[in-house]
C-alpha cells in the first residue's frame, strides 16, 4: 500500500463541527485572540529588555570587580569583557540580516545592523560607566606623580647641589687647562 | 492562588531586590586611596653650615629659613593616588618618582562604600530573577494561549446564553405587559362606544363571533398542516421498521438463527402434558393454523391465555411473536405481553393503523415467498379498532383478509376480543368465522378471577371429521403465561 494513501486518507478524515457561535460573539473572541497575542507580544518585548539589562549590568559588575581585584592591570580586560558582555543582545539582534550580492547587492532586514550599532553605542556608554571612575582616580594618580616630578625638577633648578660660580670657575680651568695643553704640543 | 498572581508577586519582590541591590551599590570613591606627602630636605641647616670652617664662615650668606619654606610650598600640599599605585612605589612600573623617604605616605581611604559589591550583586540577582520570570511567563503564555481561547470561548458563550434567555423573559415580559394594556384600552373603547351608543353588545358579540371563528378555522388550518407532518413522518418510521423487522426477520428466523430450541425434553414434557389434558382438544388447538379468537367477558384471563398459547408454539413450535397490536401493550397487559419479546408492537392509533395495513401486506408477501418458517401475530381489543374513524377500513380487510390468508401465510394469528358477533367483527363474515376460525370462550366468577371452564365455540371437531359447536371444557391450572416462560427458562412446571 502506498503510504502516501494514509495521508490522503488523513486529510480527508473530518472532524467534529464546533459549537456554531453567533456573529457578535464570534468577533468578541477575535477581539479578545487579538488582546492575548498582543499582551503576549508586549511581555516578550518586556523580557528582552530586561535581559538586556541584565546582561549590561552583568558587563558593569564584572568588570567593576576586576578593577577592584586587580586594579590597573585588568583595565583593558575589564573594558573589552564589559562591552562584550553588554553588546552579546545587540549581537543576537543581527539574525535575520542578510546581504547577498547577486546580480546586485541584495540586502535583506537593514534595520537590524541599524540596531546592532545602537546596541554597541550603548554598550560602549556601559562601559564608559564602569571604568571611569577608576580613570578618573587613576588621573589624580598621574597627576599627583606628575607634579612631584614638576616640583623636584623645580627644587633642582632654584637650589642646586653646587654654586654657580663654582661651576663657571671649573669650566673656565678646564677649558684653560685644555688650551694649555694643545699649545705645549 | 494562580500562577499569573505568582509571577506578579514574584516580579514585584525582585524589582524591590533589585532596587535596594541598586541604592546599596552607589558609591562616590570605590577605589582605596593613598595619601602621601613629599617633604624635601634642605641641605642649608646650620648644624651642617657649622660642621665645615670655609661654610661657616659664609654663615650669613646661608638661607636658615630654607626648610621652613620647603616645607611651606611642597610638604603641607595633601597629594593623593590610587592605593595600588602606592603599593608599588620604589618598585618596577611605579610612576612616582622615587625619592626614598622624601615622599611618604600618611594614610590610606578606605572605599566610601564596603557593600557595593553586595550591593551590585543584589540588584544583578533582582534583573535576572525578573527576566527569569517573564521568560516563564511569555512561554506559559504562549502554551496555554489556546486553553484561554477555549476557556474564554465557553464562558462567553455561556454568558451569552444566559442574557439571551434574560433578554426573552424580559421581552416576552414586556409582550404581556402591552397585550394586557391592549385588552385594557379595548375594554375602554368598547365602553365608551356603548355608552356613545356606536355599538351594542349584541354587534360585539357577533363581531366577537367571527373573529372565534377565524381564530379556530386557522388553528384548523394549521393543525391539520401538523396532523400532515405527523403522518408523513409515522408512515417514514413504519416503513423504517418494517425495512429492518425484515431484515432481522430474515436473520432470526433463519434455521442457524432461529429462536435457540429449548431442551427437547421440557418441549416434550409439555406437549405431553397438553395432549393429555382431558381428550387432548387444547394440543389439537394450539397446533392448529386457524386463527384463534379467545372471547370473553373482562377479568375472564383471555389476554393471560393468549399469551400462554402463543409461548407454547414459540417455544415448541418454532413460531416467534412477530407482531403485537394491542391499544395497552405497554399499559396494562405489559407485565404478560413483554414475556413474548415481540418484533413489533403497535400501540397508538397511528401505529395500529398502519401495523394493521402492514400485516395483510406481509401476509401477501409470504404467501408468494411460501416461507418455510411460522411466525405469530396478536392482536387485543379487535372491537375497538372499528370504532377508530382513522382504523376501521383497514380493520375490516384486516378482519376478512386473516380468515384465509393467515393460514397459508404461516402466521398464527391470536386474537382477543370481548365479544364476535357481527358488529364487533365484520357484517356478512359469519360463515366464513365458524368455518375459518377457532373460537375459544372464557368465563370468570366476578368479572375479576378466571375460570378454568372454557366453551369452544367454533373450531372443534370429533374423531369423524364432525365440527363441534359449544363444546365444555377446562384448561389446565398450569396454562399461563409466567408458568409456560418459566418453564422454558430455568423453571420447569411439574404437570404431575
Amino acid at each position: 500500500m502506498n503510504p502516501y494513501d494514509i495521508e490522503d486518507d488523513l486529510e480527508q478524515s473530518e472532524t467534529t463541527p464546533d459549537t456554531p457561535l453567533p456573529q457578535e460573539l464570534t468577533e468578541h473572541l477575535e477581539e479578545r485572540k487579538k488582546h492575548r497575542l498582543q499582551v503576549i507580544h508586549t511581555t516578550e518585548l518586556v523580557q528582552k529588555y530586561f535581559i538586556s539589562w541584565s546582561l549590561s549590568v552583568t558587563g558593569f559588575f564584572l568588570a567593576r570587580l576586576l578593577l577592584l581585584i586587580n586594579g590597573g592591570a585588568s583595565l583593558w580586560l575589564a573594558a573589552g569583557l564589559c562591552f562584550s558582555v553588554c553588546s552579546i543582545t545587540s549581537v543576537i539582534g543581527l539574525s535575520g540580516f542578510r546581504a547577498n550580492y547577486n546580480n546586485g547587492l541584495e540586502v535583506e532586514g537593514m534595520d537590524k545592523p541599524l540596531r546592532t550599532i545602537g546596541g554597541f553605542v550603548v554598550a560602549a556608554g556601559t562601559t564608559w560607566l564602569a571604568i571611569k571612575d577608576y580613570q578618573y582616580f587613576q588621573q589624580i594618580t598621574y597627576d599627583t606623580a606628575h607634579q612631584i616630578s614638576a616640583d623636584i625638577q623645580t627644587i633642582y633648578q632654584k637650589r642646586p647641589w653646587l654654586d654657580p660660580w663654582l661651576s663657571i670657575g671649573i669650566a673656565a680651568a678646564i677649558l684653560i687647562s685644555s688650551l694649555f695643553l694643545i699649545s705645549k704640543r | 492562588m494562580n500562577r499569573n498572581k505568582i509571577e506578579l508577586l514574584a516580579i514585584g519582590v525582585l524589582a524591590v531586590v533589585g532596587k535596594i541591590g541598586f541604592c546599596f551599590s552607589h558609591s562616590h570613591r570605590p577605589y582605596e586611596l593613598a595619601q602621601i606627602q613629599f617633604c624635601p630636605q634642605t641641605a642649608n641647616t646650620k648644624s651642617n653650615i657649622l660642621k665645615d670652617k670655609h661654610k661657616a664662615n659664609k654663615l650669613k650668606y646661608y638661607d636658615l629659613q630654607a626648610q621652613e619654606k620647603l616645607d611651606k610650598n611642597y610638604c603641607y600640599t595633601p597629594r593623593y593616588v590610587l592605593a595600588e599605585e602606592w603599593d608599588k612605589y620604589g618598585r618596577y612600573g611605579s610612576i612616582i618618582p622615587y625619592m626614598g623617604s622624601t615622599i611618604s605616605l600618611v594614610s590610606i581611604i578606605k572605599r566610601d562604600n564596603p557593600y557595593q559589591i553586595y550591593g551590585n550583586i543584589t540588584s544583578l540577582l533582582g534583573l535576572w530573577g525578573i527576566s527569569f520570570v517573564l521568560i516563564i511567563r511569555v512561554n506559559r503564555l504562549k502554551k496555554t494561549d489556546y486553553q484561554l481561547a477555549q476557556e474564554e470561548k465557553t464562558t462567553a458563550y455561556q454568558l451569552w446564553q444566559q442574557n439571551k434567555y434574560k433578554r426573552e423573559i424580559k421581552s416576552h415580559t414586556y409582550q404581556l405587559h402591552t397585550d394586557k394594556m391592549k385588552d385594557s384600552l379595548s375594554q375602554l373603547d368598547l365602553e365608551e362606544r356603548i355608552e356613545l351608543g356606536i355599538t351594542d353588545d349584541e354587534n360585539e358579540a357577533i363581531k366577537n363571533q367571527l373573529i372565534k371563528e377565524d381564530y379556530l378555522k386557522a388553528r384548523a388550518v394549521t393543525h391539520s398542516q401538523m396532523d400532515k407532518e405527523i403522518a408523513a413522518n409515522i408512515l417514514d418510521k413504519h416503513k423504517s421498521e418494517k425495512e429492518i423487522a425484515r431484515l432481522n426477520n430474515k436473520k432470526s428466523i433463519s434455521p442457524s438463527n432461529a429462536t435457540q430450541p429449548t431442551s427437547q425434553q421440557l418441549i416434550n414434557s409439555l406437549i405431553e402434558a397438553l395432549k393429555t389434558h382431558e381428550d387432548g382438544w387444547l394440543y389439537s388447538i394450539i397446533k392448529n393454523a386457524k386463527p384463534l379468537w379467545l372471547i370473553g367477558s373482562q377479568g375472564s384471563g383471555k389476554t393471560n391465555t393468549a399469551a400462554a398459547i402463543a409461548l407454547i408454539r414459540k417455544y415448541c413450535f418454532s413460531a416467534p411473536i412477530y407482531q403485537l397490536i394491542d391499544r395497552h401493550a405497554t399499559g396494562e397487559n405489559w407485565e404478560v405481553w413483554k414475556l413474548l419479546d415481540a418484533v413489533l408492537k403497535a400501540e397508538s392509533e397511528e401505529e395500529i393503523g398502519q401495523a394493521i395495513i402492514d400485516a395483510t401486506d406481509r401476509w401477501l408477501q409470504r404467501i408468494k415467498e411460501k416461507p418455510s418458517t411460522k411466525q405469530q401475530i396478536i392482536i387485543d381489543e379487535f372491537t375497538n379498532l372499528k370504532k377508530i374513524y382513522s382504523c376501521k377500513e383497514a380493520a375490516m380487510k384486516f378482519f376478512s383478509m386473516h380468515l384465509t390468508d393467515t393460514r397459508k401465510a404461516k402466521e398464527y394469528f391470536i386474537g382477543v376480543n370481548h365479544y364476535f358477533t357481527n358488529e364487533s367483527t365484520v357484517e356478512g363474515t359469519f360463515e366464513a368465522r365458524k368455518s375459518g376460525t377457532i373460537q375459544l370462550k372464557k368465563f370468570s366468577a366476578n368479572g375479576e378471577t378466571p375460570l378454568s371452564r372454557v366453551q369452544i365455540v367454533h373450531g372443534l371437531v370429533d374423531e369423524n371429521g364432525n365440527e363441534l359447536e359449544e363444546v365444555e371444557r377446562t384448561l389446565p391450572n398450569w396454562l399461563e403465561a409466567n408458568n409456560i416462560y418459566r418453564h422454558f427458562n430455568g423453571n420447569a412446571i411439574n404437570f404431575e
